[in-house]
């Protein structure tokens, strides 16, 4: 079978989880070769701006997680627009699979790139699509493809705003899965490939534009506002601040500002706080935004709805700084804090850079 | 410009609920009109106030649905068409994909400018019903939209939010997009709006005899059990003056190795 998983090339290399996946494919991939079930890993890669990486590199990045084969185009504007990154997924599937004759199990994470095409992908190469998991596997005896050469998938996700997990089955040949970020953990290096084998690269440039295959770009993307500049993202901060409606104006969004400098953390915003403009929805966190999954996820002045709280139960550690000591952030909050946040904040960032100085 | 906005009735997640033997008990059987076609709806009707026109709501569901498109149709929405799965067993296992394709069958002989989705429901947060739509019938997409706007006579301007960044997409007439619900504040129906949509048309539609094979909308999720989350414990809380708390937060966060 094929294990293959959907991934974005950066700088500095893959994000943390495209690793947190690719570790959970490898842990599948040995577990079925153990049993003589013939399994290959697949990497797709879906950004076309890849000049920093040549070839050596690429294997060597991806090889410590066992990856078999990469694919790849040099083409533009893959991720810019849904119905091509579809196309381009589904061409990578249908050759790896040999005409969707193998039974693959193909990992994305849940992000809002992948939310935007999860759907649309499953009906157009025809397979089944649980989205926003947080768990999966094979079911337990039953992770050979069956004699159909379907597969059982059984994972668990967050429902009814995250407040009940639902344990789902599909039984398919080509199943879809998008798992949320900080869900496994992050792979060991020194449990990973210490000889990373060769990887092999398949371009995909001409097969993409031959002529049965015209990517048609119906809607066009007039301008990318950039929202916030210089920022850490939050999909990928190891420690975020995050405001709530105890922020009130400019003097409040500097103290986040401040307090984020010094733990150099992420920011982020619940929902009062987006819409009333004070900060940019980018920064969104809950149900609606973001689900984050950070070490330390620092909640200054945010009450804690449900919906919020359901973006932040993945994180390691949540603090809570809040006046009113009965909000529902406390319940938890592996450490709070009952106080003006103003007063607290201040001291705090001089409490922490006395620390540092050390 | 007609459109049609898909809704869907869900449980009030609000409500106290609990999960015993793997099954999800709520504490209320109180249904209400997803937040995010909420939202959908709420756009179609400031679109329509703009430039004129029609918006229908439609709906798959049992009869009880019908409370949803009244609720959509007091807000402002000119009729509503109700796919009715009455005394339908398996109505109530339903995943997105079978949404999609019944929902598909119905529009794929309308004439409609834009399908307006929320971007998920409240109830499972799947996310994926609209996506799904727009490839069955073959249309141009935007998700996850937090404002749109009409340009000429043709076109949809619409802003997504995207993980980092927000992008201006434009795309042509008989599109379809997912709503999120930061774009707006949905009216809350006036008793004007209330009298007005008892006299609205509501159109009732059984599943059974739209034209589509039983096997075209099979469930390709099946739900085994329901399990409570992991809980989170409270830990310690401090209360005191600032200038302790800050200090004893800042030892705290040294300790557990937070600063590098």
């Amino acid at each position: 079978m094929i294990l293959s998983h959907l991934l974005t090339i950066h700088k500095d290399g893959i994000n943390r989880a495209s690793a947190e996946i690719l570790a959970r494919c490898r842990e599948l991939k040995n577990h079925l070769l153990k049993n003589s079930i013939n399994t290959e890993l697949h990497a797709i890669i879906c950004n076309s701006n890849v000049s920093l990486w040549n070839s050596s590199k690429l294997s060597n990045e991806l090889g410590i997680y066992g990856v078999d084969k990469i694919w790849i185009t040099k083409k533009g504007n893959i991720c810019d627009q849904n119905k091509a990154l579809i196309k381009y997924i589904a061409s990578a599937q249908k050759e790896a699979t040999k005409k969707y004759n193998i039974p693959s199990l193909l990992v994305m994470e849940s992000n809002e790139l992948v939310k935007d095409i999860l759907g649309g992908l499953a009906i157009h190469i025809n397979a089944s699509v649980i989205s926003d998991v947080i768990k999966f596997g094979f079911s337990d005896n039953n992770f050979t493809p069956r004699k159909d050469k379907s597969l059982y998938i059984r994972a668990t996700r967050p429902v009814m705003t995250s407040k009940a997990l639902a344990d789902v089955k599909v039984i398919d040949k080509q199943i879809i899965i998008s798992l949320r970020p900080g869900s496994y953990n992050l792979p060991d290096v020194n449990d990973l490939e210490t000889v990373p084998k060769k990887v092999e690269i398949e371009y995909m440039n001409d097969r993409l534009h031959s002529p049965n295959n015209k990517i048609s770009l119906k809607n066009q993307i007039k301008q990318v506002i950039n929202a916030t500049e210089d920022f850490i993202d939050l999909n990928e901060a190891r420690i975020i601040v995050a405001a709530g409606r105890g922020i009130k104006d400019q003097n409040g969004k500097t103290l986040i500002a401040n307090l984020a400098e010094v733990l150099n953390a992420g920011i982020a915003a619940s929902r009062a706080l987006t819409q009333s403009g004070i900060y940019d929805s980018s920064v969104l966190v809950g149900q609606s935004g973001k689900v984050v999954s950070p070490q330390l996820y620092l909640a200054v002045g945010i009450s804690g709805s449900v919906q919020h709280i359901s973006g932040i139960l993945n994180s390691k550690m949540i603090i809570a700084i809040n006046k009113d000591k009965n909000a529902p952030i406390f319940d938890i909050a592996d450490y709070g804090i009952v106080g003006d946040l103003n007063k607290v904040i201040p001291i705090l960032i001089d409490e922490i850079k006395k620390i540092k100085s050390k | 410009m007609k459109i049609f906005v898909s809704v869907k009735m869900v449980p009030d997640v609000s409500a106290p609920m609990l999960v015993k033997n793997g099954e999800l008990i709520m504490d209320a059987d109180r249904t209400v009109l997803n937040a995010y076609d909420a939202s959908a709806v709420e756009e179609a009707l400031v679109l329509k106030e703009a430039y004129a026109g029609e918006v229908v709501v439609v709906s798959v569901g049992p009869a009880k649905a019908a409370e949803t498109l009244r609720k959509a149709m007091a807000m402002g929405a000119d009729s509503a068409v109700h796919i009715t799965t009455e005394n339908m067993e398996e109505e109530l296992l339903f995943d997105s994909y079978s949404y999609a394709r019944i929902l598909a069958v119905y529009y794929k002989d309308q004439y409609y400018d834009a399908l307006f989705f929320g971007k998920q429901s409240q109830d499972t947060d799947a996310g994926l019903t609209g996506s799904m739509v727009a490839e069955i019938l073959d249309i141009p997409y935007v998700s996850n939209a937090i404002n749109i706007t009409r340009e000429e006579d043709d076109k949809f301007v619409i802003t997504r939010q995207t993980d980092n960044n927000q992008e201006i997409i434009k795309t042509s007439s008989s599109c379809l997009i997912t709503c999120s619900n930061n774009m707006n504040e949905p009216r809350i129906p006036s008793l004007k709006g209330i009298i007005a949509s008892k006299k609205k048309r509501l159109q009732k539609i059984n599943l059974r005899d739209l034209h589509i094979n039983e096997r075209d909308y099979k469930p390709q999720t099946k739900l085994i059990e329901y399990k409570t989350l992991p809980s989170r414990k409270a830990g310690e809380k401090l209360e005191d003056d600032a200038e302790k708390t800050s200090k004893m937060l800042a030892e705290f966060l040294y300790q557990k190795n937070i600063f590098q």
